[in-house]
């Protein structure tokens, strides 16, 4: 059988990213020119440069990803995961591992460094979209038990393997956590979440998920107590000890946000650039919304969930349940991340350290979310056999008909 | 799992995720729009949003006439650090250590006391607070703070301190600093921007509409002479502390200027003390007698009477007068000092005697008309105009009904009040050939000079020598009240005065006072005295003033470098001689003089005294 594989099979999600890419572009280099120019290295960020230079290699990684095929993704996203588990190890190793300001966030190579963590948001959907997928259903009918031995063959093992995916994505979580990267452990968290939900999760599972989740954060919180701490000073960011302190970059980014109002104060005159520590990264959703005011911030939120919405819609559509699951997951991913960035920047909730997906400067993020991208074009890749095309084109975007174009298109439906 | 439990929770998901979407929406229109304005009143109640730093101008010195200053700030700083807010890194202690020279073990140690404010009082030098602020920019060190001390330093403290005045917590209370303050104080800068997180201004966000470059105040020069200046101030200190007196006022001047070279007053205080008020004696000690305190001149007065007299050609260097201890003009009477009668003398004679009766009759033939414009032409009855605080002018009672006896007292310097600094500056026509000049104290201002000015030629050159010459016989004269004050080698010229003063509800006193030129011939400095209400041995003018003024005198000689022009106890000049003789041949009063040929030889007898 010929190989049939295209790269884009719904342009919306591409155009999308793009959108969001570009915009990221503009004031990756907008929001980072003050600082540029305050040290003396010219008008050019630094990070706009890695952006720039990443941005091909992402694009790139996308496109080779929207040629696998999705049994393939399945074939190999538990090797990928065990991959990111030991590349998250390494951070923490003394030669390979890169410290920066005490986290050990970054994986050394030659001229490069990379951020496995990022990479842990794509291999954990992969791995538990698999997972899900291809479980047993759990027995309706099991024979009551006999002994202990019986019980431990039949429920007590069965429900541990069942359960260990899991434990191994709570590892991930943790040590994402410890680097310390909370941010991104929360995402991973949220990611995982949403995808045992759709992914048909016992609401018993679920529970005992919740419950664990919340001893698991109650004991981190009982060991670092400062994390209550961050909670209080953001209640209290205004006060004078906090605003120059541990609450400076919200009361900032607010200040900014709220001098921009309705139209903002213009592309290039904003204050955060010049304040905030993280204004390329972080919180450089102060420097859009002061410069583009209310307008400008709700055209990133519709960018960013209108591409959500996009996958999840398109999820609909897919009938086979890893597809389903990974586009779910993706979606989560993007969707979570978007809003809660946007919600930490105007001091909605207490700063934890989420960027903006395709806008906030990063190459290790631009070329996990492109890798993302290009993982959504292939879970739409027809299954190429027999009819399964029409799977796909359910609920695609022209009027709900079969949209099937060139040879392969009619080859499929003869 | 059936698909409809998938679909369902897929569709329950994208809901949820719509919902968090519009949270999200909410949220940021909130922080743009609903909560905006009091976001924004926050942020600026918090100096958050746009920050003003004032920029304090460098208040200008008062400086001596060769530069030496009087009153400058000192350019140190003062640190201070909150310990809760420093990082405590022996990093950042260490850089500490290195730009303030104070070890770091005692910041390490302040800092493991979990001290609250430490404030250092040694102060530091521009260099090391640049040093200081580095190391807060590089630690963000935001419990660190250092400022300009603003120490204003006195260099002659309490001897200069009723002239220069004082500045208290940058608040100017009295003397040139209180007058001068507009010059002295310049303008304060004002910096408005955006700053970050260290409070450092963001060059690329000041807004320049609000900024001001400060502008530092001006220097001002005065015509004080600093070694004059201190020996004024410690002979009156000598001579109020041991006559008890209320206090007192020296005042040196160049006649030829009108320069004030030296203008000192006692009691005093000191200005960089603590409270201010250090050795503050009484309640006169801040205020600055010579331009704020209106006295009756007393017998010294006799002499710009007698020059205004000989200047109308009324009364000649030959002209006897008869003195019977007392005079009665209207239904007054007034007597001489001690109601001694001076009996039949001449002019020169009634000077050196301080025959108050002579001196009456002199004004009286001036004529009222004439004597009041005197005194105006004299700026007696004016404010000085030096650019002090709280200047006071002379009094003259234009409506008195008894007009006579008014004139009469005005001739020997009663009835008439006037501020110490006019009346010095009214003496110094008498050196300076009749020719008055304003009185200058203010030389510069910045860049701006004030040259000397002449008021007018009030009398004759001839009218002004002869008076000094007077003046040079109440020295030399044997029965002149001045003898004993006289400095072996040179030619002086002096006029002692004790005056009466009634005050309200006092039993009166004496103002003793003291007025003289040095040299004689060609003055290089008038030098006035007043001594109020010495209550200890005596009150008389040579007992009380007349050594103050002796030790300006020396003073002035070392000052100026003069050389003796005269033998040493050798007698009176011919040409003081011929006036105390009224023309005589010879006289057989004062034997020294008569010696002809003494005079030839005077220059090769000179010495320095």
């Amino acid at each position: 059988m010929k190989s049939t594989t295209r790269s884009v099979y719904d342009p919306f999600i591409i155009a999308l990213a793009c959108a969001a890419t570009l915009i990221g572009l503009l004031f990756i280099f907008d929001a980072g020119y003050a600082r540029a120019l305050r040290d003396g290295k010219g008008i050019i960020p630094r990070e706009f440069i890695v952006q720039l230079l990443t941005l091909p290699i992402a694009l790139f990684a996308g496109w080779r990803a929207a040629r696998v095929k999705p049994e393939k993704w399945l074939k190999i996203s538990t090797l990928l995961w065990v991959i990111s588990l030991v590349a998250l190890v390494l951070c923490k190793l003394p030669v390979i591992g890169v410290e920066m300001n005490g986290a050990h966030r970054w994986i050394r190579f030659p001229f490069f460094s990379l951020q496995p963590a990022e990479f842990v948001k794509l291999t954990s959907v992969l791995y538990l979209g698999g997972v899900l997928a291809t479980r047993k259903a759990w027995p309706s009918k099991i024979t009551p038990r006999k002994n202990f031995a019986h019980w431990m063959d039949t429920i007590c093992v069965p429900k541990f393997e069942r359960a260990l995916p899991l434990v191994w994505v709570t590892v991930a979580i943790l040590l994402i956590e410890i680097e310390p990267d909370l941010g991104t452990a929360a995402v991973v968290a949220a990611t995982a979440a949403v995808m045992l939900f759709v992914g048909g999760v016992s609401w018993k599972s679920l529970g005992a998920c919740l419950a664990l989740g919340i001893l698991g954060g109650g004991l981190l919180v009982m060991k670092q107590p400062y994390r209550i701490q961050r909670f209080r000073d953001h209640g209290d960011r205004w006060s004078a000890d906090n605003a120059d302190d541990s609450t400076y970059q919200t009361v900032q980014s607010e200040v900014a946000m709220s001098s921009g109002g309705i139209v903002g104060v213009g592309l290039g005159n904003g204050r955060a650039k010049h304040v905030e520590p993280a204004t390329t990264t972080d919180f450089i959703m102060a420097t859009i919304a002061e410069e583009t005011g209310l307008l400008g911030s709700w055209l990133v939120l519709a960018v960013m969930g209108g591409l959500s919405l996009r996958i999840l819609f398109v999820a609909k559509g897919v009938k086979d349940k890893f597809r389903r699951l990974v586009l779910v997951g993706v979606a989560a991913w993007f969707g979570v991340q978007a809003c809660v960035n946007m919600m930490m920047a105007n001091a909605f909730v207490p700063p934890i350290g989420i960027p903006m997906p395709f806008i906030s400067s990063g190459g290790s993020s631009l070329i996990a979310l492109w890798l993302a991208v290009g993982l959504c074009q292939a879970m739409l890749i027809p299954a190429s056999v027999k009819g399964e095309v029409f799977a796909i084109s359910d609920h695609r975007w022209r009027n709900r008909r079969p949209h099937l174009s060139g040879a392969r298109g009619r080859a499929a439906l003869r | 799992m059936s698909r409809t439990i998938v679909n369902d929770r897929l569709q329950w998901a994208t809901y949820s995720f719509m919902g968090l979407v519009v949270l999200a929406a909410y949220s940021q229109a909130s922080v743009q729009v609903f909560r905006r304005g009091s976001v924004l009143a926050q942020a600026t109640k918090s100096k958050k949003f746009v920050q003003t730093v004032v920029d304090i101008a460098r208040r200008g010195r008062i400086l001596c006439a060769d530069g030496r200053a009087l009153a400058q700030d000192d350019d140190s700083y003062v640190l201070q650090i909150d310990f809760a807010k420093v990082p405590h890194s022996e990093g950042f202690f260490a850089d500490l250590a290195a730009a303030t020279g104070t070890p770091a073990s005692e910041f390490r140690e302040l800092a493991l006391q979990g001290k609250g404010n430490v404030v250092w009082h040694t102060p530091l030098s521009q260099d090391q607070s640049n040093k200081v602020r580095e190391a807060k920019t590089k630690w963000r060190a935001n419990g660190l703070d250092i400022h300009h001390s603003g120490n204003r330093v006195y260099v002659l403290a309490e001897s200069a301190a009723g002239l220069v005045g004082q500045v208290k917590e940058d608040k100017p209370l009295s003397g040139m600093e209180l007058s001068q303050n507009a010059a002295l104080s310049g303008k304060d800068g004002k910096t408005v921007g955006l700053v970050d997180r260290t409070g450092a201004f963001l060059p690329m966000r000041l807004d320049k509409a609000d900024s001001l470059p400060k502008t530092d105040g001006v220097d001002v020069t005065t015509t004080i002479d600093f070694d004059l200046q201190e020996a004024a101030s410690q002979a009156l200190r000598k001579s109020v502390d041991a006559h008890h007196a209320e206090q007192g006022v020296a005042i040196v001047m160049d006649p030829k200027t009108g320069d004030i070279l030296a203008m000192a007053n006692w009691p005093s205080f000191d200005p960089s003390s603590e409270d201010g008020k250090g050795v503050k004696m009484s309640r006169t000690s801040d205020k600055n007698p010579a331009t704020q305190a209106i006295l009756e001149p007393g017998s010294t007065f006799k002499l710009l009477t007698l020059a205004k007299a000989l200047d109308k050609g009324v009364v000649k260097t030959t002209d006897h007068f008869r003195c019977n201890g007392s005079e009665t003009v209207g239904k007054k009477t007034f007597k001489c000092d001690k109601g001694e009668h001076h009996g039949d003398m001449l002019m020169a004679d009634a000077i050196a005697k301080s025959c108050n009766v002579t001196a009456s009759k002199w004004s009286r033939m001036i004529g009222r008309t004439d004597f009041i414009q005197y005194i105006e032409n004299l700026g007696l009855l004016e404010k000085p105009g030096l650019g002090l605080p709280y200047e006071n002018h002379g009094r003259f009672n234009f409506n008195d009904p008894a007009q006579e006896l008014q004139l009469a007292l005005a001739g020997f310097g009663q009835a008439i009040n006037v501020t110490p600094a006019s009346v010095a500056s009214a003496f110094c026509m008498l050196g300076n050939d009749g020719k008055l000049m304003f009185p200058r104290l203010i030389a510069k201002m910045g860049t701006r000079e004030f040259p000397p000015e002449m008021a007018m030629q009030v009398v004759k050159p001839q009218s002004a020598d002869t008076v000094l010459k007077c003046m040079e016989a109440v020295m030399d004269s044997p029965e002149g009240t001045g003898h004993n004050l006289r400095i072996p080698g040179y030619r002086i010229a002096g006029k002692t005065g004790t005056a009466q003063v009634i005050r309200a509800g006092e039993s009166g006193g004496h103002v003793s006072n003291f007025v003289g030129f040095l040299p004689a011939q060609n003055p290089r400095a008038l030098i006035l005295v007043m001594v109020d209400h010495p209550t200890v041995g005596g009150y008389y003018g040579a007992d009380v003033a007349g050594p103050v003024f002796k030790d300006i005198a020396k003073a002035v000689i070392r000052r100026y470098g003069i050389a003796p022009t005269e033998p040493l106890n050798e007698g009176v000049p011919t040409d003081v001689a011929a006036l105390m003789l009224g023309g005589r041949a010879s006289g057989e009063k004062t034997p020294a003089k008569s010696k002809g040929p003494v005079a030839l030889h005077r220059h090769h007898g000179a010495t320095r005294a």
